[in-house]
């Protein structure tokens, strides 16, 4: 366990991505950062991964879903778990990991914001002018982290095979301070819901890595075709991110005004404050 | 019909999309898994570009790659107007050499420096944003001349050539690798001009211009 | 934003040439460390500011100008031209968003070529630029024409720009001579002073003018504003003032003189261009050159 002077514990002693194994199968070694401690990770012929902080084995170490995970800490409860993971006609996909110069809670944010797929992926995930965001509700979970159901948006290009465009039923979770999914209903078997997560490494308070997850239905999907689209919708939310100011994510009222269509990121932003949480936020003074 | 080996978020192969949708040149995009794949270095990759870059073209067999040199094929054979690469006008094409040359440079600085930060390449970040900016100052000059001699576009008056394609997608997407345009005026107007030409085309990072005003009647 | 006193962040300073501030387009610049939107509306009008959505603060210099509104990247807001009131909320359009939604808008001008922006709360007095009184007022048969140059980008404090501009900057009294290579007049090599010495006329420490004659008694101008956009880059914004001889007194056809103004004109910009960035590339590589001078580690 490493030795930590002031990151909370919430963060510090719980699991992280830190990098894709695909990444270390490739290159065998790879130096990350996390909560701005510089990390070495590697791979050895008998595929276990090994992490140290300088001369410092780093202990905490899972592959789980495709991603290399790490407590810096002394973990107090494993990696988050999808049910949706376990049944058998699903894909499990690793969608790519970008680094993003913004804080992960920003990146957190933007993942639950509805009101800017008609504008950042118009014609994908959203169309001018079914801008409208419907009354959702949002309530906080019990393990922590926040939910938001019937959520509603029209999309031209819900999905890597979706043939025209529909109304969508979204529900996000926050699980972790810096993990967030999102269940979207399947254009085939529409009782059932694909599902895209979205583990964020923080870096530093001001940068971090995306590292996208993906659990759809089989049918008719190709693991690329997936993970080509949601590098495509990554790639339009990078650049928005990126101009965001102050880099860090505010907590206070005052300096960010929300509307109705921003319960799940006001809802977010207070649970941070009371959870607090202060690595990439500027929390309330 | 053409086909594109691509990757929709490579600047390189924006380059190849721009000029084909410019020219209305319908074309079938091969899509490869650039990143976290790297196919663009597999076997079957290198045996049509052994340099493993992107982009190339096959058109009926005719097998490109150097998105530099398809900019000059495509707009040879394909621009019946030669407002693009204006293939008699010697002096205009030596200049649109020179800068598909300085697009080159774009690529090693300002491409680089967005690989360095999006997807981990491990280069030297600091030299490759010294560079890009050293380039923008000079095109930013550049532009401004031109401006007050009346020329909208890098080697032309009145239309833009393959030399404004192949060095817009890397100054637009600079910022992606750390290389901010606010002190370059000039390359910030020439942007929003070529956003405005018919059918552009754009690409995740690159936003649309503003709606222009209406011609008066 | 950087820490200063009220006194600065009262005054006006240049942000832009206005004929750059083109509609349907928007400007992003910096000033005292604040990044500033400055945009013109289809009637003319030109905004300044914050360059940040008040809704997720994503910056306003990606956005749309419509002629009339900026609209947010991100969420389509939009903003109204001077009030920078929000008009439109996509995802409720059917309701009037609440007036104390707006854009954080500076005080903004034109004069002398270019927009002006002041970042405090109340209008300061407005600018007035530096005259030399030994620059000859137009006879009848001349007149004193002014070109705003081109702005320069320079990675460097204000102070130092204002010191190399004031101690260092050559140029030519008529850059265009006939007679071959300009010969570069006299300036006056004195350090900046609180009042017009010699060729330099000091208004603040950041705008002044400097002027030059040549042996032929040709005299010309440079009035220098800087802006500090932060404190380690600096624009220099500048306006070339020279004589220029009527059309009538050489006996010219009109078509004939303005193609010779032209040209005149792009030679003194080009000049000006020159001597600015050979200041410039001096300015900078001092600051990166290694200090000379060591600090000896106390002995205990």
């Amino acid at each position: 366990m490493l030795e930590n002077s002031h990151i909370e514990s919430v963060l510090w002693d719980d699991w992280h991505v830190v990098a894709e194994l695909a990444r270390l199968t490739r290159f065998r070694r790879f130096v990350t950062t996390l909560l701005g401690v510089s990390v070495t990770l590697e791979l050895d012929p008998t595929g276990n991964v090994s992490a140290r902080r300088g001369g410092e084995t780093i202990a905490s170490v899972q592959i789980k879903y495709g991603f290399v995970w790490m407590c810096l800490g002394s973990p107090t409860r494993d990696i988050v778990e999808f049910a949706e993971c376990l049944e058998p006609d699903r894909l499990l996909a690793t969608a790519g990991s970008v680094r993003v110069a913004v804080s992960g809670l920003r990146a957190v944010e933007n993942f639950l914001d509805l009101s800017h797929l008609a504008f950042v992926h118009a014609g994908y995930l959203g169309e001018e002018p079914h801008t409208e965001i419907k009354q959702y509700t949002v309530r906080p979970l019990a393990e922590g982290g926040i939910i938001a159901t019937g959520c509603k948006v029209y999309q031209p290009k819900a999905s890597p095979i979706a043939t025209e465009g529909y109304d969508v039923d979204y529900i996000y979770a926050v699980l972790r301070p810096y993990i967030v999914v999102l269940f979207k209903a399947n254009p085939v078997e529409l009782s059932r819901k694909d599902m895209i997560a979205l583990f964020v490494q923080p870096i530093s308070e001001e940068s971090c890595v995306a590292h996208a997850f993906t659990c759809y239905l089989k049918h008719g999907i190709d693991p690329a075709a997936v993970r080509s689209f949601q590098q495509f919708i990554f790639g339009q939310d990078r650049p928005i991110l990126e101009n965001q100011l102050p880099k860090r994510l505010p907590l206070g009222v005052g300096t960010e005004v929300p509307v109705r269509a921003d319960g799940s990121s006001a809802a977010y932003r207070r649970w941070l404050s009371d959870a607090g949480i202060r690595f990439g936020a500027i929390p309330v003074t | 019909m053409i086909k594109l080996y691509n990757y929709e978020l490579s600047g390189n192969c924006y380059k190849v999309r721009l000029i084909l949708d410019a020219l209305r040149i319908p074309y079938e995009r091969i899509d490869l898994d650039f990143y976290p794949g790297y196919e663009h270095k597999s076997p079957w990759f290198l045996c049509i570009n052994p340099l493993g870059q992107l982009p190339v073209i096959d058109d009926g067999g005719f097998i490109l790659r150097d998105s530099q040199a398809i900019l000059v094929y495509l707009s040879s054979k394909y621009d019946p107007s030669g407002v693009w690469y204006p293939r008699d006008d010697a002096e205009a094409l030596g200049r649109i050499a020179m800068w598909l040359g300085f697009a080159e440079n774009l690529t090693a600085t300002a491409a680089t420096a967005r690989l360095h930060d999006t997807m981990f390449y491990d280069v030297d970040i600091e030299k490759c944003r010294a560079g890009a900016h050293a380039l923008l100052r000079i095109l930013d000059e550049h532009l401004w001349f031109a401006e007050q001699e009346g020329h909208d576009w890098l080697c032309s008056r009145d239309h833009p050539t393959i030399a404004d394609i192949a060095c817009f997608p890397y100054v637009m997407l600079s910022e992606e690798g750390g290389v901010s345009r606010l002190p370059y005026p000039a390359i910030r107007r020439w942007t929003d001009r070529l956003k405005r030409i018919p059918h552009f085309t754009l690409m995740p990072g690159v936003f649309g211009a503003s709606p222009p005003q209406a011609s008066p009647a | 934003m950087l820490k200063d006193p009220a006194s600065i962040v009262n005054r006006w300073f240049p942000v832009a040439r206005s004929e750059e501030v083109i509609t349907r387009h928007v400007v992003q610049t910096q000033l005292l460390g604040q990044e500033i939107a400055v945009w013109r509306d289809d009637a003319g009008r030109v905004n300044a500011w914050e360059n940040r959505c008040p809704h997720r603060g994503v910056r306003l210099s990606i956005g749309f100008n419509t002629g009339t509104e900026l609209r947010c990247q991100y969420h389509g807001w939009r903003y109204a031209t001077g009030s920078g009131q929000c008009t439109f909320i996509p995802a409720h359009p059917t309701q009037k968003p609440s007036t104390s939604i707006h854009t954080n808008v500076y005080g903004s001008m034109e004069q002398y070529g270019f927009v002006w922006v002041h970042l405090g709360p109340q209008t300061p007095a407005l600018p007035t630029l530096p005259t030399l009184p030994t620059l000859p007022t137009p006879a009848t048969a001349a007149t004193l024409q002014a070109t705003t140059l081109r702005s320069l980008f320079v990675e460097a404090p204000t102070s130092a720009v204002a010191q190399a501009l004031l101690r260092g900057y050559r140029f030519a009294a008529d850059p265009a001579d006939d007679a071959g290579s300009p010969s570069e007049g006299s300036l006056s090599d004195g350090s900046m002073g609180e009042d017009s010495m010699g060729g330099a006329s000091v208004v603040a420490h950041d705008q002044f003018m400097l002027a030059t004659a040549d042996s032929n008694g040709r005299s010309a101008a440079v009035t220098f504003l800087l802006q500090p956009m932060t404190e380690s880059q600096t624009v220099i914004h500048g306006i070339a003032h020279a004589m220029s001889p009527a059309v009538e007194a050489r006996g010219e056809t009109v078509a004939v003189a303005v193609t010779e103004r032209a040209a005149k004109r792009l030679a003194l910009l080009r000049h000006h261009h020159s001597q600015m960035t050979a200041l410039r590339d001096a300015v900078e590589r001092a600051l990166l050159a290694p200090t000379p001078h060591r600090v000896e580690p106390s002995t205990p």
